[in-house]
């Protein structure tokens, strides 16, 4: 009898071992086999040509460490990131798991059942008709009355996080004005409903808006930058280029950079400078400026397509000197801010010319924001004029003490 | 200790300083392999060898060139072969400093067979290059760069200069392009300045010798100590002057300089008496040259990790290994020991090794 049980285990093995189902699921499939055949069985998620990772993120961290101490990038991923528009049906855009299994056991075709929960849910009709209403006035450009509408069906659903987001986004754009800040141009991010591109007032510093997302952050290259992972940034804006000598002096402070410029970034500052600088800015401007975090650095730097040294300032391009000749540290030299291509957002300078300051604090992946003390290493990101192409990796992680001037340091700003 | 100290107080001291921090420092972890003893660096993976190799330029050979000095041919030719037969004998770490036609060769005789090329190569920075490039071009050159270090001059406290030429050594530690970064500096004030300025330190070149074990360092080895960070000593000899006093040693050796002396802010000159005095506490063994004792000394330390005495000769190779050897034997009440277990195990006519070892009785007995 047990070894006819064992037969028939063996056999079950095997034949779920040539599945096509566990085969897309790749190495998941090694642990997971419940959840993989659930994600198979009566769902568009197989068809679609999706697997484990397009949900819970490439994990190779969670991959490799097989006592399950490390979890996955995503543990608990939201629907919303594929399914922008919601349900097809129902135009509910969360608690999907509601009507659906997490793996999509449920079917969602079951008329009877979904028929059962809309007629109990009054609440559920109400909050549809004014989300319609407000993406309705939103295509009209009438903020007021899509405002009105988002905040009635966050009143119908108050846990709904994406009527609430609405009812900000058609509030902002109802008074696009932030204090500070003059808007240039006339776009808009339809997510968050912020201008796209602003002027701090009276200094002269670009800004460009950083849109919300889920960016996979880390590289399997270093030991410092694993485990690649998720991490969520709000919408934020960062300055086009680094601080310029002439952006620094225009809040009468000295340049302190050994190489001079109006258009170059200062450099040679320390942390402590910057905040110092930062903390005038917000004085004079009533604005909330600060260094970007080490998420939202590497969220803004992605690179251009294109040869590096069409995009970046470093070893390469930077010396004075016959290239392999022997040369002195200040053979090499910072170069004006904004004379190569921009990266994919928009952003100059991301990788090369200085490296720079960010408002975290130097720990263990993965990502946690942490105020942090006085003494501790702060991150340095992006690379500077004399390093050498892997240095400015956007995942590449370097750190130094707040207090430390080094003529690579420099920084641009973040709010 | 200052210069114009005279000879009563410098003993005084030395004698204070003498057991001060050696008896409360947490010994190495290490292996014996071969006939050679590895001990690890601070706190990396990498384990050295405990008598390791200076390559030094021999001023007999020496050849000026626009950026520093080389070997002529056969000065080089010399080197290359004692750096296989030392390699070939255990030792495993190999150091050289940046300069014009110091490194290719190195890299050549490391890059001939596989069994050296398992060296650890220890470099340093030297004016004028930039550390970035230098590190670059070393990688590209062997392969591999286990030890990188930078030369720290005197002065009270680390310069902007070395700050930023250290945040260069950092970073390339980062992306894996050396192993371990160090420090190697005479000043025992710029050492003690380095520790709080300079983060990620993984080990200390310094002067030491019994000489300055009885004098220097006394603030800056609990420090570095408590930190885990790993010592290796240069000038073991006192840069040839021990071999000069020692009457055992080859005659026609040229050190640096003709007298004892501490490398310290002011390279301070000892008096030959002083000297003497401190030779006599050395308690050299019986048939153990002053050379030997000299760096038995420094391996016996329980907090160092290597010792690196230049070398031009085979026979100071074969010296330097003899004084480690020394020390790898056994001490007479570990002999006694044995030899007891060994009577009483004669006199009950009993088997006294483990089961799985008993093959072994019967062989002696055959």
């Amino acid at each position: 009898m047990a070894r006819s049980a064992l037969a028939g285990v063996v056999f079950a093995l095997s034949v779920a071992a040539q599945s096509p189902q566990l085969k897309q699921a790749g190495v998941c499939s090694r642990c997971h086999v419940a959840q993989v055949l659930e994600w198979s069985v009566a769902s568009k998620h197989i068809a679609a040509q999706t697997n484990c990772q397009t949900c819970h993120g490439p994990s190779a961290a969670h991959v490799a460490n097989e006592r399950n101490q490390v979890k996955p990038d995503r543990p608990i991923p939201t629907c919303q990131t594929c399914h922008t528009q919601g349900c097809p049906k129902t135009k509910q855009t969360e608690n999907c798991q509601s009507c659906h299994h997490p793996h999509a056991l449920a079917n969602p075709n079951d008329r009877q059942l979904r028929q059962t929960q809309t007629a109990a849910d009054p609440a559920q009709e109400n909050y549809k008709t004014n989300m319609a209403e407000g993406d309705r006035m939103t295509a009209l450009l009438d903020w007021a009355k899509a405002k009105e509408a988002y905040q009635t069906a966050t009143k119908a659903r108050p846990a709904d996080r994406r009527a609430a987001i609405r009812a900000r986004m058609a509030a902002r754009r109802q008074n696009p004005a932030q204090p500070g800040l003059e808007i240039i141009g006339t776009e808009y991010d339809e997510e968050s409903g912020y201008p796209k591109h602003v002027r701090i007032k009276g200094i002269g510093i670009e800004l460009l808006l950083v849109p919300a997302a889920d960016t996979d952050i880390g590289s399997d290259q270093w030991p410092a930058t694993r485990p690649v992972h998720s991490v969520h940034t709000e919408p934020f804006y960062l300055s086009k280029t680094e601080i310029t000598q002439q952006q620094w002096e225009a809040l009468g402070a000295e340049t302190p950079s050994p190489t001079k410029g109006a258009n170059f970034p200062v450099h040679n500052i320390s942390w402590a400078d910057a905040q110092a600088w930062i903390a005038k800015l917000n004085e004079k401007t009533q604005g909330n400026f600060r260094l970007p975090t080490e998420a939202e650095w590497e969220r803004a730097a992605q690179p251009a397509e294109g040869p590096l040294e069409d995009q970046a300032w470093y070893r390469v391009n930077t010396a004075t000197g016959a290239p392999g000749a022997f040369k002195e540290s200040n053979a090499y030299t910072p170069k004006p801010v904004a004379t190569k291509r921009p990266n994919k957002l928009g952003f100059h300078d991301m990788q090369g010319n200085v490296a720079e300051w960010c408002q975290s604090i130097l720990k263990p992946y993965p990502f946690t924001e942490a105020p942090g003390t006085k003494d501790d290493l702060r991150v340095v990101r992006g690379g500077a004029y004399a390093d050498s192409p892997e240095y400015l990796h956007p995942a590449f992680r370097h750190s130094e003490r707040p207090s430390r001037r080094n003529p690579w340091l420099g920084f641009r700003l973040a709010r | 200790m200052c210069p114009r100290s005279t000879r009563r107080a410098f003993l005084a001291a030395a004698l204070a300083a003498r057991h001060s921090y050696a008896d409360t420092i947490p010994k190495i972890r290490e292996i014996r392999r071969g006939g050679m003893i590895y001990r690890q660096l601070g706190q990396t993976d990498i384990n050295v060898s405990l008598l390791s190799f200076g390559s030094h330029t021999d001023p007999r050979y020496k050849k000026k060139v626009e950026n520093g000095n080389v070997l002529q041919e056969e000065g080089q030719t010399r080197r290359d072969r004692l750096i296989a037969r030392a390699l070939d004998r255990g030792v495993n770490l190999i150091d050289t400093y940046e300069n014009e036609g110091q490194w290719s060769p190195l890299a050549k005789v490391l890059k001939g067979n596989n069994q050296r090329q398992r060296a650890l190569v220890s470099l340093c920075r030297q004016f004028p290059q930039f550390v970035g490039e230098n590190i670059d071009n070393a990688a590209r050159l062997f392969g591999h760069v286990d030890l990188y270090r930078i030369y720290l001059g005197e002065g009270k406290s680390v310069d902007a200069k070395a700050l930023s030429d250290w945040d260069v050594l950092r970073k390339a530690k980062q992306a894996g392009k050396v192993r371990a970064i160090g420090i190697s500096t005479h000043d025992e004030g710029m050492m003690l300045s380095a520790l709080k300025e300079l983060e990620g330190i993984d080990y200390f070149m310094f002067p030491y010798n019994f000489i300055h074990a009885r004098a220097d360092y006394a603030e800056f080895l609990p420090e570095a100590a408590r930190r885990g960070v790993g010592l290796i000593a240069i000038k073991p000899l006192a840069a040839g002057s021990i071999v000069k006093m020692d009457p055992k040693a080859k005659q026609n050796t040229s050190p640096e300089r003709d007298f004892v002396q501490l490398y310290q802010a002011k390279y301070r000159p000892l008096l030959p008496s002083v000297v003497a005095d401190l030779t006599k506490s050395l308690e050299q063994l019986p048939e153990e040259t002053l050379c030997q004792a000299a760096l038995r000394f420094v391996y016996t330390r329980p907090f160092m990790t290597a010792a690196m005495p230049g070398m031009f000769e085979e026979e100071t190779l074969e010296d330097n290994l003899a004084g480690l050897n020394r020390h790898l034997e056994l001490s007479r009440a570990e002999r006694n020991v044995l030899e007891a277990a060994t009577r009483v195990a004669q006199s009950t006519n009993q088997r006294w090794l483990p089961k799985h070892y008993q093959w072994l009785d019967q062989r002696w007995q055959g």
